[in-house]
């Protein structure tokens, strides 16, 4: 049996070398077939890994521990407390890159100019170097330093808006613990710009213990812990365990898809679509994949009939077409899949929206701007599953030719 | 001899005038500003007019207060903004929709917010701070202006007071202390708002301006005005009447 299964493999070898540009179309198409959807689907996650780090770095981590309640209204009031404990926990936990504290404060920055509602985040700014760009996007004065106490960080839209520049002061108005009206002078250290309107207008750091001065909270409690974790796609098995172990009654561990879910959202749909283009294109390149191999076997309809009028069995004929749609499959899909990885290697770091001519402004998802330089999402495992996707449909697609072998009409054949 | 003599009456004038001076308390005066319309409780009918650049519009206000924590403020005109009411109780502010039938707390991150479509904010009528508190002040000119026998106090923040002018100048009448203006300027030194105090009368036994104007200088052609048509100090008001059920009466 053997030796006849590598002499069917040999005939099938021969056979798709004889027509050689036959052969050469069908392989290309199949090359495109494999790496377009690696080359699109590599760089649409790469966007969407990006802007969920980035989103998740700059505000409360991929996993977020705060009161049970402060989702439905997030007010100071719920707070969660004994903080420096679990914190101090987390950050020995391998699984964990970073945690940040963070208290979060809505209110009113007032000038003489106006006064404009902003969100004040108390944020470690040593934590914050570390693991945000925010301090990288700092277009004027300097970025936060541990005990800066009143000085403050403020995006450049809200400096326009309030009319202020480094050095200069604003009040913030806000409620306290006890839901009484406080205000406090801040003076601006520094003005950043993110390239997010909404979030360039509306967001103020400062030092967190002067936050909490400011609000009445202890040190040993925060508005939330936002957990950096090492493998962002293994975040929703550790919060489940972190929830168990480290929780207290009124705290609860969440993914970032629950503290910002228009993100979340946004990424869910626009993956959904791009997985739908995707196929809708395999669905193309596999129409123009078919034609060239039923065209391989229907302009051999005699040949098969001699073949079968020898003695020549049909499924010996049946596996001839299967390995010869076999070897196109396991010559294209890894030629594919490298193309696909060298095209995004190429345009690697490109800055995509000097492409689209497109600002910044109109890259924002939920107020959060994408990062415009091209990063791919290099994963193995990722791209060895589109190659044997296609690979799979390829092999599919040697069914009709076979079936069509399968009734093929000696006596008619042979005589045409 | 003669000179000597002139000389002597010369110094005593410089110090005498020095003395007159000298005897002026600005922290006094500043509380006394302060403390104008403020007293142990107040009762009285006020017209809030206001101008911007597209429209203008007056409503007749009836306003309790009492101490500098509660008042209450309800709208009598027009009809149909009729009772529209504000209280304030300590650093808390509600306000009262009747169309609606809804009592809103405000909360801080509508404090920017206009104060009945006036160029105040809801900020501004919660303030409680003193200005002999947050500011130090000098009196840095006293005698005739303009006509008026005026003294001005010009007061500059505390370094972490929680202010936003850079300079506030008040100007008041030097012999019973009512003020004429206070300029505000901001951070840069740069005129940012005007408030004039004019048309003074006396009411219930006590002599006040009773025509408040705000100018913001950015906006020139707009203003808010207030008018005290009627006021009557120490009035007997019980705690109880800045309550949330009286809001929506």
């Amino acid at each position: 049996m053997m030796p006849k299964a590598l002499m069917i493999i040999r005939i099938a070898w021969r056979s798709i070398w004889r027509s050689k540009r036959r052969t050469l179309i069908s392989i290309f198409s199949i090359v495109i077939g494999t790496g377009l959807p690696t080359f699109t689907v590599c760089l649409g996650w790469g966007f969407y890994n990006g802007l969920i780090d980035d989103v998740a770095r700059l505000m409360a981590g991929h996993v977020t521990y705060e009161h049970v309640e402060y989702r439905n209204s997030p007010s100071i009031d719920l707070w969660v407390d004994d903080i420096q404990a679990i914190n101090s926990a987390l950050n020995n936990n391998d699984e964990v890159l970073s945690t940040k504290q963070m208290v979060l404060l809505q209110g009113v920055a007032h000038t003489a100019k106006g006064a404009v509602g902003v969100s004040l985040m108390g944020i470690e700014p040593s934590k914050e170097i570390s693991v945000s760009f925010l301090p990288d996007s700092i277009v004027s004065g300097e970025y936060l330093s541990q005990g800066d106490g009143r000085r403050a960080i403020i995006g450049n839209k809200l400096a326009e808006r309030l009319n202020i520049k480094v050095g200069k002061k604003f009040v913030f108005t806000s409620n306290d613990i006890n839901g009484e009206l406080v205000e406090d002078l801040f003076r601006v250290k520094g003005i950043f710009k993110t390239g997010s309107s909404a979030f360039d207008s509306y967001v103020v750091q400062s030092d967190i213990n002067f936050a909490r001065e400011v609000v009445g909270l202890n040190s040993n409690a925060t508005s939330q812990l936002g957990i950096i974790v090492k493998n962002p796609d293994n975040h929703d098995k550790i919060l489940e365990r972190w929830q168990n172990e480290l929780a207290s009654n009124d705290g609860v561990f969440l993914s970032w898809r629950q503290i910002m879910p228009d993100i979340a959202t946004y990424i869910y749909m626009d993956r959904g679509s791009l997985v739908i283009i995707m196929i809708m294109l395999v669905i193309l390149v596999q129409f123009t994949m078919f034609s060239t191999i039923l065209m391989s076997v229907l302009e051999r309809k005699r040949e098969f009939a001699s073949l079968l009028a020898i003695g020549t069995k049909h499924v010996e004929l049946n596996l001839q077409i299967f390995f010869e749609t076999l070897i196109f499959g396991l010559i294209a899909c890894p030629i594919g899949s490298f193309l696909g990885v060298g095209a995004l290697k190429w345009v690697e770091g490109y800055d995509i929206s000097k492409l689209i001519e497109a600002n910044p402004e109109d890259m924002s998802i939920g107020g959060f701007t994408m990062d415009p330089i091209i990063t791919p999402f290099f994963s193995a495992p990722l791209i060895l599953q589109i190659s044997i996707i296609i690979f799979l449909l390829v092999l599919i697609l040697g069914i009709v030719p076979m079936f069509l072998v399968s009734r093929i009409s000696i006596v008619d054949e042979l005589r045409a | 001899m003669f000179k000597i003599f002139l000389v002597n009456i010369f110094i005593c004038i410089i110090f005498l005038n020095y003395a007159n001076a000298s005897n002026l308390d600005p922290e006094k005066i500043l509380d006394e500003v302060d403390d104008l319309y403020r007293s142990n409780s107040s009762h009285g009918i006020i017209t809030l007019s206001v101008t911007t650049i597209n429209w203008k519009r007056t409503l007749t206000l009836e306003q309790w207060s009492k101490g500098e924590d509660n008042s209450l403020i309800k709208v009598l005109k027009p009809k149909k903004e009729k009772g529209l009411a504000t209280l304030r109780v300590d650093k808390n502010m509600w306000n009262y929709m009747p169309k609606v039938k809804r009592v809103i707390k405000i909360p801080s991150s509508m404090m920017s917010s206009s104060w009945m479509g006036s160029h105040f904010t809801n900020d501004d009528l919660v303030k409680q701070s003193r200005m002999t508190e947050d500011y130090t002040f000098s009196i840095t000119f006293e005698g005739t202006r303009e006509g008026k026998d005026i003294i001005e106090i010009t007061c500059i923040p505390n370094k972490d007071a929680a202010v936003v002018w850079g300079r506030v100048e008040v100007i008041v009448f030097r012999n019973d202390y009512i003020p004429i203006r206070m300029i505000y300027y901001d951070e840069d030194l740069l005129l940012s708002r005007i408030l004039e105090f004019t048309d003074i009368k006396i009411m219930d036994g006590k002599m006040i301006p009773t025509l408040m104007s705000m100018i913001p200088v950015n906006e020139p052609d707009e203003s808010t005005i207030i008018r005290w048509e009627k006021i009557q100090f120490d009035v007997s008001i019980d705690d109880e009447f800045f309550s949330l059920r009286k809001l929506q009466q």
